[in-house]
């Protein structure tokens, strides 16, 4: 019998495989995988792209006699342009063209290669925190750049990203080692890991307003008893960022030590006693080791308290309303804010904005991830 | 057989669902649930075709307010009345999100006549063009609360200008010696009572947020003395430096835990001064309630409050639903309303009703305010015009924007949300 070329055999299609109950495992998985995949794109593509058609639209509430004109690319404009200045020089020359050109120069090279990934993120931090602060969290007087509440709620959400997501890292990173240590009195250190972890945020915000209160607060009477006279903390700018951060650190940093918590179980003691064999001392174990190892988890506790971050809304809310005056009135309390007046086509373009700020994270956190793979 | 008789009581159950008319209210959890149930139950009982019932959402006007625009965005008829805020009429008019109530009275003049018991001001509110689209469920008003223990022992009359405010604010911060007592409190964080926190006293110097032309005026000498005035409150110390965290909940707790001397607040802040609270209260029995101060030569005046009934413009059952709101807007809900929630009525023939006096004795003081109260700025932007001008007042009060800046910004923001 002759061989049969291999070009006539045909595997049986999808269609007669299902029929016939002989679906491959590839298959059988996709198949299994569809009603799910389906649902979440109903409830989640589908909103997306119903929101990215409804920015592209005048639509007002109560102005329901303009209708719901298309009106482009409108909304973007002003929110980053804003009207007069398109082709002015002078003010594309400005700290946030600059701040931009200088990261996507950084990102770039650390793609490249020039720059070790290390360097090129903490650049990227250094250059978003000096833009952010050139910037400043005050309304600008003028509104020439665009939209100025849109750029002081852009800049205030990346500082807050920044901040709490590198301070939340800080404090979670020793808790899940503490964690780790056999002892006595460990189960205590896990109960405090998991209670600002199970507390809703907005309650979290409420409670910390309470400690804040620069007269009646528990902060400032500690203070007050070291013989320090404490900030006005929410009723001033400066202070109400700050106050708002250490919120946030606290009430997030319990994720964040959860999870390394979980990744440092899964090392392996072996890894260790070889360590000590050899004589390495305790620094050299958890750089060489510990830290090593923990990066997947570090990786996945990063990604979704950057997310989180940039999403921020409950805390700021609940603390100050995103005040004194706009000084903490994130993208999310923007978004809610444009809606509640109704105009409902340029909140769906802000909303896009903050979309596209979580995705540019992600696709970055993504590549950094599969870097060495 | 036995099948056959519950089949039958079935489609029995069955008809007489469908004979009768389903209504739906909602009200804020802010808005007593435990008066306003018994008051519906007391309406399906007298009317057998109807079954009203109701639900409760948010605590706030922001948040009741976020419910209903999803709501009513969605065209939704599942709700066939609701309460509203007074400054919301105008946005729900524009928006056709309230049913005009003209077509239930048999004319012009006769509506007229229905709305004369009603106190101006919320009537003002929801009667825009000649066209009624809600009716006053209760009203409200800012109130100077003082503290009549501390005005006696020094032998002080209630200020009826501001400069005497202050005066008697920094004799009795002087002569008590607490370090803990505020002369003067009012609210300047960042939501919705420092509007009025503003145009107060903006008003009680002859100014106004528009001119008559419709010119907006917030850089004007009046709008100028009142940034000057609430300057000298935290240069003279008689007001708190953290002022821009004092929201209208936190100025009534400071008041009843007697670090107050002088407050701003709303009628609620009264039934808890007096015990009904859940915080201890240390002023009952040391409390006086009158108009706000003016500048000397001015007339005095308030901001107005309150919530209003309207019909859902995609409910199915509005003859029905205008049975029921008749009842919630009557005299006899409005007295129970009053009796029982302490809320101030809408209608002017309660002031001087025995069962109101008896159980709030300080609503015929309460009088004389409430009918010079004025109006939030009337317009279907309220949203925007409200946040363009509470802002900058709450970043003024953090010392973040000076009196002039602050100014200039709520012009070109009030501008700005009035040219659309």
């Amino acid at each position: 019998m002759a061989f049969a070329p291999e070009q006539t055999y045909r595997s049986p299609g999808f269609w007669r495989r299902l029929r016939s109950g002989n679906l491959t495992e590839a298959q059988l998985g996709f198949m299994l995988l569809a009603p799910a995949a389906l649902v979440l794109a109903l409830v989640m593509l589908w909103p997306i792209l119903q929101v990215l058609w409804q920015s592209l639209h005048f639509e007002r509430l109560n102005l329901p006699a303009r209708g719901r004109p298309f009106i482009g690319l409108e909304h973007y404009r002003r929110m980053l342009w804003g009207t007069d200045m398109m082709w002015d020089l002078q003010h594309l020359l400005g700290w946030r063209l600059l701040g931009l050109a200088a990261l996507v120069a950084v990102v770039w090279a650390g793609a490249r290669g020039f720059l070790t990934r290390t360097t090129a993120i903490a650049g990227a931090i250094v250059i978003v925190l000096v833009a952010g602060l050139a910037m400043g969290f005050h309304p600008s007087p003028d509104g020439r750049w665009g939209d100025a509440r849109f750029w002081n709620a852009f800049s205030i959400t990346l500082l807050i990203t920044v901040a709490s997501v590198v301070g939340s890292f800080l404090i979670g990173l020793p808790l899940a080692l503490l964690a780790n240590v056999p002892s006595r009195w460990r189960w205590l250190v896990r109960i405090a890991l998991l209670i600002p972890w199970a507390m809703p945020r907005v309650l979290v915000g409420v409670m910390f307003a309470w400690l804040f209160n620069s007269t009646n607060g528990v902060v400032n009477d500690v203070l007050r008893r070291l013989g320090v006279e404490g900030p006005l903390w929410l009723a001033r700018a400066e202070s109400a960022v700050w106050a708002t951060n250490i919120t946030i650190v606290w009430a997030t940093s319990a994720f964040v030590g959860l999870i390394l918590l979980a990744g440092l179980q899964s090392i392996d003691d072996s890894l260790y006693e070889a360590a000590m064999v050899d004589g390495a001392s305790p620094w050299q174990r958890f750089w060489c080791i510990t830290l090593p190892l923990l990066r997947p988890s570090i990786a996945v506790a990063l990604i979704f308290r950057t997310l989180t971050a940039i999403q921020t809304y409950d805390i700021p809310y609940a603390m100050t309303r995103g005040g004194p005056g706009r000084t903490l009135e994130t993208l999310g309390i923007y978004v809610a804010n444009t809606t509640n007046s109704l105009n409902l086509g340029y909140a769906a373009a802000l909303s896009v904005a903050l979309f596209g700020m979580s995705l540019a994270v992600t696709v970055l956190y993504l590549r950094w991830i599969y870097a060495d793979d | 057989m036995r099948r056959t008789l519950i089949a039958l009581a079935a489609l029995g159950l069955l008809a007489a669902g469908f004979a009768q008319t389903q209504l739906r209210v909602f009200i804020g959890g802010q808005q007593r649930p435990d008066v306003i149930g018994p008051l519906l139950e007391q309406f399906n009982a007298a009317n057998p075709d109807i079954v009203a019932s109701f639900e409760v959402g948010g605590a706030t006007s922001d948040v009741q307010q976020q419910y209903l625009n999803t709501v009513l965005t969605s065209r939704s008829g599942d709700l066939d009345i609701f309460l509203i805020d007074v400054v919301r009429p105008a946005q729900y008019a524009a928006s056709g999100w309230a049913e005009p109530l003209n077509q239930f009275f048999p004319s012009e003049a006769a509506m007229m006549t229905y709305l004369e018991d009603f106190l101006p001001g919320p009537i003002e509110a929801n009667l825009i063009d000649g066209t009624l689209y809600a009716l006053p469920a209760f009203t409200d008003a800012q109130f100077l609360y003082y503290r009549s223990d501390l005005l006696e022992k020094y032998g002080f009359e209630p200020p009826t200008t501001w400069d005497e405010l202050k005066m008697m604010a920094l004799t009795i911060q002087q002569q008590e010696g607490d370090p803990n007592l505020q002369g003067f409190n009012y609210q300047g964080f960042q939501g919705e009572g420092t509007i009025c926190t503003f145009l107060q006293v903006l008003w009680s110097a002859g100014g106004n947020w528009v001119d008559d032309a419709g010119n907006i005026t917030l850089t004007t000498p009046e709008a100028r003395r009142t940034m000057a005035w609430y300057d000298d409150t935290l240069a003279s110390g008689i007001t708190v430096q953290n002022i821009a965290e004092m929201s209208t909940d936190l100025s009534r707790q400071q008041f009843q835990a007697g670090n107050v001397a002088f407050m701003l607040n709303w009628g609620y802040a009264w039934a808890h001064f007096q015990g009904s609270s859940p915080q201890e209260t240390v002023v009952a029995g040391k409390v006086g309630v009158a108009p706000l101060p003016a500048f000397e030569g001015f007339d005095s005046a308030t901001c107005i409050g309150g919530w209003q009934w309207a019909i859902n413009p995609f409910s199915s059952n509005k003859a029905a639903a205008w049975r029921l709101l008749e009842y919630l807007a009557s005299p006899e809900t409005q007295r129970v309303l009053a009796v029982q929630a302490s809320n101030i009525p809408a209608r002017q023939s309660l002031y001087a009703d025995p069962d109101v006096l008896a159980a709030a004795p300080h609503f015929g003081a309460f009088y004389d305010v409430i009918i010079d109260a004025r109006s939030r700025p009337v317009t279907p932007f309220y949203n925007d015009v409200s946040q363009a001008i509470r802002f900058p007042m709450n970043a003024f009060f953090a010392r973040q924007l000076t009196a002039e800046e602050a100014l200039r910004e709520m012009q070109q923001g009030v501008e700005e949300a009035l040219d659309f």
